[in-house]
């Protein structure tokens, strides 16, 4: 199977769907490549080049650059969509979603239940999150969980190159307003990627490795560093399951519970603030729904609830690795 | 040093992107004396694990990377010797093996080739290993709902010797593009194609599984002009469809049904005798494949119209219109095709994919089989 970068497989994601359904258009700042001088078009493909060489296959009228107004090209995203197009709008960094947060959890994530179902809106909002980047705390944040809270809106934070296709070609065929958050420091990430369209479902996690001692919940970047995390616990004997949800809305509790059922100790890492983080969400529904299993308590791995710094020694201690995960399963196997 | 002497064992490839496995645990001990298919070590990559059989008998001298440690793929990681063989000469030999690791020797001459033919307008992709140095070429062709990484465990292996082993992806399976191709007799003609620019010239022989069975014993009795009848050596059959024993509709329609882990693991446990092995990985893989745009509708066309009760002898007449010699193998636990009373090589501990089973006795099996027939 061919290897590409998590980049390039997004971008194939987007040429294919462009491709394949006309109702499909690009919205955002600098989409068309921009930033490259008077008269060169699409030099850099965008902030992250993820959107390189749309312009030249579909055209301004499919690939539209805006001033710097996330207000209003994310609500005119969501009209798009109201009216009858696929609209991908594009966020450059997830921080900036405060200046557009009524288009998206008062319009957008609203429409289907306020017009009785009546209405949908197909469109999918990326933005790039994470820190690791040097690029401070306005610009670093893993704000999903915000997402997560607002009921009419799907989250999706794809972990792999593999995932990232999948599951941007799924979240663009949606009928509903999805949120798709990718970590900007897995962009040159490489792995197997089909050539052809396929699609992953939403709410159906990916189960990386089986063991019974521990199950390791993680999301995004996070799922690499919990992957060596156990591959340095399974070195020492200890052998644990790794659970990618790949989306946070819908969740696939099912997985969760399964995993709970089966090895009775759980660490949930997560790249976002511990107060109403996934984490806490997580050990929350194990603690409702699979108390009994449990023989030890659930461990939340997370940044401490401060901005991301922008020292690089602070932000490199700020961001869970796989040293304090396989601590944490450390903990809650001697329990 | 002779060859004889003196046997390294190394570091397996499984596949495309393996480029190294960890050694999970020796099960036998420097100084035993171990039987050839005997189990040896536990390997374990990024995706699977699996137990890596003796290829040969004798005493394990040396063990050169210890449990926990990682080796790229074509690393020497145990020495077989024999007892006149001084443990100078073996210090020698893991001196050498070291340094060649750390050159990065043995990572990439082994690596299998991927390339995509283009069959009127059907793009094949085809996994290739071995030199061509010896041998006649061979071509492995897989089953329903599988691709050419069912082989993973074999192609390293049979063509360590330098013979050329190809493995094709069938239509809508794989690398290879889907078609509205459904049918065993268009299959056969693509793969055909697909064979004749694999192998431009001289024989070769056909190896296939289950459904890839039944296409191979229709290549061997003409179905394809681009390869014609007389370029057949030999045909070897793994628990083929189509022979007089049906396929189990349970298991069709678990798999065809399955869009979530669950049930895509229950479905596919069926398939080994041995249901631990399968992985998350498997099962993650299986999905993905069925998930391609177009393939869900193309594996339930094939199942109705080749898989079904009234196709479970329909390979006979091709089975009898086949001149070139013809083996076949079956797992005793096979729950997906039952293995028939007589005319088959039993494969003890194997059910519906020997060659992921038992894949040490699948290779000893085949290379005979080639041998005599060249």
């Amino acid at each position: 199977m061919p290897i590409k970068t998590f980049r390039a497989a997004l971008n194939e994601a987007l040429h294919q769907e462009m491709a394949a359904d006309p109702r499909v258009v690009l919205i955002g700042e600098d989409v068309t490549g921009g930033v490259g001088g008077d008269g060169v078009a699409d030099a850099w493909g965008g902030a992250f080049g993820v959107s390189k060489g749309l312009l030249a296959a579909f055209g301004p009228g499919r690939v539209m650059d805006t001033p710097i107004t996330e207000s209003a090209f994310v609500g005119a995203a969501a009209g798009a969509a109201l009216t009858g197009l696929r609209p991908v709008a594009e966020i450059m960094f997830v921080d900036f979603i405060g200046s557009c947060l009524d288009q998206i959890m008062n319009q957008a994530a609203k429409f289907r239940y306020m017009f009785g179902g009546r209405a949908r809106t197909p469109m999918v909002l990326r933005a790039t999150f994470g820190g690791g980047a040097r690029s401070a705390s306005q610009h670093s944040q893993a704000l999903y969980p915000i997402f997560t809270h607002i009921p009419g809106l799907k989250v999706v934070v794809p972990s792999n190159p593999f995932d990232a296709k999948g599951l941007l070609i799924q979240a663009i065929r949606d009928d509903d307003p999805v949120i798709f958050l990718e970590n900007k420091m897995l962009y040159d990430e490489t792995g197997e990627v089909p050539d052809r369209s396929y699609t992953v479902p939403f709410g159906e996690a990916r189960v990386l490795r089986e063991g019974k001692d521990a199950t390791i919940i993680a999301f995004g970047r996070m799922v690499g560093r919990a992957e060596a995390a156990a591959a340095t616990l399974a070195a020492e004997g200890i052998r644990v399951s790794v659970i990618d949800p790949r989306t946070t809305s819908p969740l696939d509790r099912d997985t969760i519970l399964e995993f709970t059922e089966e090895t009775g100790r759980v660490v949930v890492v997560d790249e976002a603030n511990p107060r109403c983080g996934m984490a806490a969400d997580i050990a929350a529904l194990i603690a409702e729904e699979a108390f009994d299993a449990l023989k030890a308590p659930v461990l939340k791995v997370t940044p401490p609830h401060t901005p991301v710094p922008y020292a690089p020694a602070l932000e490199d201690i700020y961001l869970p690795d796989a040293a304090r995960i396989a601590a944490a399963v450390r903990r809650v196997v001697k329990h | 040093m002779s060859q004889a002497r003196i046997h390294l064992v190394t570091m397996p490839k499984w596949g495309m992107t393996m480029t190294e496995g960890r050694i999970a645990a020796w099960l036998r001990s420097e100084g035993e004396t171990i039987d050839k298919g005997e189990d040896l070590v536990e390997i374990e990559t990024q995706k699977l694990a699996n137990t890596v059989e003796a290829e040969v008998g004798g005493v394990l001298r040396r063990i050169l990377v210890p449990e926990g440690e990682s080796a790229p793929c074509g690393a020497p990681i145990a020495v077989f010797a024999e007892a006149g063989v001084s443990e100078a000469e073996i210090d020698a030999l893991a001196a050498e093996a070291a340094g060649a690791v750390r050159e990065g020797a043995g990572s990439d001459a082994a690596a299998p080739r991927t390339r995509a033919i283009d069959v009127g307008g059907i793009s094949i992709s085809a996994v290739s290993a071995g030199s061509g140095d010896a041998g006649l070429p061979v071509v492995l062709i897989h089953g329903f709902g599988s691709d050419a990484g069912v082989w993973m465990f074999v192609q390293g292996t049979l063509s360590a010797g330098g013979r050329a082993i190809h493995a094709i992806d069938l239509p809508s399976h794989g690398a290879s593009v889907r078609t509205s191709m459904t049918s065993v007799r268009a299959m056969a003609g693509a793969v055909g194609s697909a064979v004749a620019a694999l192998v431009p010239e001289g024989r070769v022989h056909l190896v296939g599984h289950s459904l890839g069975g039944r296409i191979a014993l229709a290549l061997a009795a003409g179905a394809s002009p681009a390869l014609g009848t007389g370029r057949v050596a030999s045909v070897a059959l793994i628990a083929p469809a189509g022979m007089g024993q049906p396929v189990d509709p349970g298991f069709i329609e678990g798999f065809l049904a399955a869009d979530r882990r669950r049930p895509m693991k229950e479905a596919l446990r069926l398939l080994v005798a041995d249901e631990e092995a399968i992985g998350p990985e498997m099962v993650e893989r299986a999905l993905a494949a069925k998930r391609i745009d177009g393939v869900a509708e193309a594996l339930a066309a094939i199942a109705a119209g080749e898989l079904g009760p009234d196709a479970a002898g329909r390979g006979l007449a091709d089975r009898a219109a086949t001149a070139a010699p013809v083996l076949t193998l079956w797992g005793t636990e096979d729950r997906i095709i039952a293995p028939p009373a007589s005319g088959a090589t039993l494969l003890p501990g194997a059910g519906h994919m020997p060659q992921m089973e038992v894949p040490a006795a699948v290779c000893a099996c085949l290379s005979a089989h080639f041998e005599r027939n060249e």
